[in-house]
């Protein structure tokens, strides 16, 4: 992970749910696995749900792409 | 063969005009039964569910038979969903398409390509025609979903939307429905190399769509099937707006992005031909997916 200045998700999900990835990230966060903030946009099945759940953690939730690109972007430049 | 509108809706004449009745073939599985719920609730007429050794049982209601013929038999059905493992897909196709289905709509991901073309021949011997695999399936807004889309991008309207990718099936039909242009039909024609409908069987599938308005082309690397439907739009001088978007623009060649058919090898399949095809059947192509709107309003204003 050590080149990696920003994570950037985007899902709009149709199979997958995005509770089944929401559930993923707050397990990550839980192992210490990810240290970045997550910039995500998560639309789709189940998405009021998974917002919910990510509520209070590290990521930052958008409701669209372009907002969390910028936001991404932006923010990965701010701890350049 | 019969017209897609044909086998989904029917004619006002039918007594199942527009409740057309579907059978689910995995329907007990996960993703059969989560998928089969999502379905219903959106309005499609599900009938049966075909589950080898699960016969005689019901699913929510729903009876389940051993076999694609019974499952036929009872319920005159010639709509099929598959929702089961890639390594089962020919033997329950074969089953579908010899029962008598002439639509099949085939979600799973990695059938070996050879098992595919095995499938299309026999499909074609029987004029049933193939959606997939690898595919989000086929959705009428308000009136009918075969497949795994969310529900919420998807209004009612007179657009034709055809996509390779099944995500941004979703987010263009979103940003067209929030800029007001609803959809009449919208057709996943999946990720894989061999597609059972290619863009432009599907292009030939909604063109005389009623009250369609115009058509919009979601793309992406690899493989040539936006370069023989920019051909067969010059070639057919179809009248209507076509809009286009191509993913994959910035992919690196010869690498393998998600979709088994997205690869790019020296100039095949690359963004830059597919772009320059649909440039020759002025087919304006979005930078990004949320240009889509403007472009189509603006093909729209000059058809006027």
């Amino acid at each position: 992970m050590e080149n990696v200045k920003g994570i950037l998700v985007n899902l709009f999900g149709g199979i997958v749910k995005t509770t089944t990835v929401a559930t993923a990230f707050i397990k990550a966060y839980k192992n210490k696995l990810i240290d970045h903030t997550v910039y995500a946009r998560l639309k789709g099945a189940e998405a009021e749900k998974s917002k919910e759940m990510l509520k209070n953690t590290q990521t930052q939730l958008f409701d669209s792409v372009e907002e969390a690109i910028n936001a991404a972007v932006i923010g990965v430049r701010k701890n350049a | 063969m019969l017209s897609i509108s044909e086998i989904l809706q029917g004619n006002p004449s039918d007594s199942d005009y527009n409740k057309k009745p579907v059978i689910v073939q995995g329907m007990t599985g996960n993703y059969g039964s989560y998928h089969t719920q999502r379905m219903l609730e959106y309005g499609t007429n599900i009938v049966a569910g075909v589950t080898p050794g699960k016969g005689g049982k019901k699913h929510e209601n729903i009876p389940v038979y051993n076999t694609v013929k019974e499952a036929v038999d009872a319920t005159g059905s010639k709509i099929s969903i598959m929702f089961v493992p890639a390594k089962f897909f020919l033997s329950a196709a074969k089953e579908a398409i010899e029962a008598g289905i002439k639509l099949l709509v085939a979600i799973p991901e990695h059938v070996p390509v050879r098992d595919t073309m095995e499938t299309l021949e026999l499909a074609k011997k029987n004029d049933a025609r193939i959606i997939g695999p690898n595919t989000p399936g086929v959705l009428i807004p308000d009136l009918i979903k075969l497949g795994i889309m969310p529900a919420s991008p998807f209004k009612v309207g007179n657009i034709g939307v055809l996509s390779k990718s099944g995500t941004l099936l979703y987010e263009i039909s979103y940003n067209l429905s929030e800029a007001g242009f609803g959809q009449c039909i919208t057709l996943g024609i999946g990720g894989d190399p061999i597609n059972g409908t290619r863009l432009v069987d599907a292009f030939d599938m909604i063109s005389d769509y009623p009250n369609l308005e115009g058509i919009v082309v979601v793309g992406e690397i690899g493989g040539d099937a936006e370069e023989t439907l920019a051909q067969h739009v010059i070639d057919s001088n179809f009248k209507k707006p076509v809009v286009a978007y191509i993913a994959g623009r910035a992919a690196p060649k010869e690498k393998r992005m998600g979709h088994a058919g997205a690869i790019v090898y020296g100039n095949y399949g690359s963004a830059e031909s597919k772009v320059s095809m649909f440039n020759k059947a002025n087919i304006p192509v979005a930078k990004r997916p949320g240009e889509i709107p403007m472009l189509l309003a603006e093909k729209l204003k000059q058809s006027d």
